[in-house]
């Protein structure tokens, strides 16, 4: 779970979910990019450590 | 509204561990509470005519009036939304129609099972047996449900991982609030954590529940009810106990930050709070005192970070310095300087939601100040020496702080119930020795027998009452 910031949007938050990560690695300021995920009816916007 | 309204009764119903009251409906154990109170404060449940609850409570207004045979109903409120946070918000209300005249004897009350009716933070599903199925959900979790944001835990802990990440605060701070309250709840007999007291370690090694919360974090889930009731200071002077004067009352927060909770929108500087500081400025303006004239602090507990950011919201320390202010252990009684939740809070005496407005609060001044939506009713005795009363209905967040008596009066007086035993089967007390009334008696102190019993009202349940000397109004 976490809040991510989208900096381009004004400081808009999503409550979302950081993927592909090691609980470690995680970390407030860990730069993050979307991926958006399909299940079933819905589409819902995760996020991964930015490559 | 300053001292013209008090607090004149407290009533509570037994609490036990989620789930763990069977025996009778939540809405029973309303009534029961409300009838505690009443007798506690000497008055005839007849004689209310308002109501004052919050949380959307499921027990409503018309139905409580009809079950205790109330003459007329002039008033009821219902704190919208805003979970537990509402308790000193039904006490503003209760305290704000007494005072412009609607009502004259008002009961703030809650009842809360979870296991009748539904578990919060369970999503979906009926367990067996429930009596309804869970109500549908806030509109607010539409943002955050299909991302796994269910519960009041992991919503919190958002926050005060925030708060860990801009001041440095740590979860053995956290631990320094549970600890307090488990402490206090070793003095009070009726606490479901009463015999279990709690170490620093011990709440460093629990299982986690929703980072940074563990186990000891998080408040309590009990059955159970507790009531108050108001009435208008003149009229307290008749009554039965030493009345707890309202010496003031505020509700309200940031705009944005409630609806945050959900959302998590709120903007920066005000999001890792407990959204009382707006509350807190117009608690102290109300009445006339501050935060350093405050010596025992009941303070809403769903978790213990979120405590550390009241604190700093109050006033008690500078933002972002609740941690440090809690680790000389301050918070626990009676050495301490400003003892939290006497008689064990919502982390150790029970969570209905409600303040732990009662046992130690109806000591000497008090000022109760719960979090999000934050109210502040301040409360003052109209007399200040000698502890007493208990607590009170689910709350959200609240925070109540009283002034310390010469007697020490922030001890929580031990629970009267202690000295009850259900009378043996197809037994009667003969009235020799002490009076083995049921849990049903509404007496308090449980009297030593049916003469010395100075109630004028009794629970229908009081095997008692056929030999009682008293009769009921």
């Amino acid at each position: 779970m976490a809040l991510v910031e989208l900096p381009d949007a004004g400081g808009v938050r999503l409550v979302s979910n950081v993927i592909d990560v090691q609980p470690g690695e995680l970390h407030v300021g860990l730069a993050v990019e979307v991926v958006f995920e399909d299940l079933e009816d819905v589409t819902l916007p995760r996020f991964r450590p930015a490559r | 509204m300053r001292d013209q309204v008090a607090i004149a009764g407290v009533g509570e119903t037994e609490y036990r561990p989620w789930g763990g009251i069977t025996d009778r409906s939540e809405f029973q154990l309303a009534c029961e509470a409300i009838l505690a109170a009443s007798a506690d404060a000497g008055l005839s449940p007849h004689e209310l005519d308002g109501f004052a609850s919050y949380a959307n409570d499921r027990n409503d207004a018309p139905r409580l009036a009809a079950a205790l045979g109330c003459a007329e109903l002039r008033f009821s409120g219902m704190v919208w939304d805003g979970g537990g946070g509402g308790v000193c918000a039904a006490v503003a209300h209760a305290a704000h129609a007494i005072h412009a005249g609607a009502a004259s004897a008002v009961a703030v009350v809650r009842a809360l099972c979870q296991g009748q009716f539904g578990r919060f933070g369970r999503i979906g599903g009926r367990a067996p047996g429930r009596q309804a199925a869970a109500p549908s959900l806030p509109p607010g979790f539409a943002y955050a449900l299909p991302m796994g944001l269910l519960s009041p835990a992991a919503m919190c802990a958002l926050i005060v991982r925030r708060h860990m990440h801009e001041f440095g605060t740590t979860h053995r701070q956290m631990g320094h609030v549970a600890v307090a309250a488990r402490g206090h709840a070793q003095l009070n007999p009726r606490a479901v954590m009463h015999g279990r007291p709690l170490t620093l370690e011990e709440h460093a090694a629990a299982r986690l529940i929703a980072d940074p919360f563990r186990l000891h974090d998080c408040c309590l889930e009990t059955d159970g009810a507790c009531a108050l009731i108001l009435v208008s200071a003149e009229r307290a002077r008749d009554l039965r106990r030493r009345p707890v004067h309202v010496l003031a009352a505020a509700e309200g927060g940031e705009g944005a930050w409630g609806a945050s909770l959900y959302t998590h929108a709120a903007p920066a500087p005000p999001y890792p709070s407990a959204n009382l500081a707006p509350v807190a400025r117009r608690l102290w303006a109300m009445a006339g005192c501050g935060p350093a004239d405050i010596d025992v602090a009941q303070i809403y507990e769903n978790f213990t970070g979120m405590v550390l950011l009241a604190l700093e919201d109050l006033g008690f320390c500078a933002r972002g310095e609740g941690g440090p202010f809690v680790e000389d252990g301050k918070l626990a009684g009676p050495a301490g300087a400003l003892p939290l939740n006497t008689a064990g809070g919502n982390l150790a005496e029970a969570y209905v939601r409600r303040p732990p407005a009662r046992s130690s609060c109806v000591a000497p001044e008090r000022a109760k100040m719960p979090y999000p939506p934050p109210i502040f009713p301040a409360c003052r005795p109209a007399a200040t020496t000698r502890p007493g009363g208990r607590r009170s209905a689910a709350t959200g967040s609240s925070c109540s702080a009283a002034r310390r008596a010469a007697s020490g009066a922030t001890r929580p007086r031990p629970s009267a119930r202690a000295a009850m035993r259900p009378p043996a089967a197809g037994s009667r007390s003969a009235g020799a020795g002490a009076c083995s009334a049921t849990r049903g008696c509404t007496t308090r102190p449980i009297p030593r027998s049916p003469s010395a019993c100075p109630t004028t009202w009794r629970s229908s349940s009081c095997p008692m009452q056929a030999a009682c000397a008293s009769s009921p109004t």
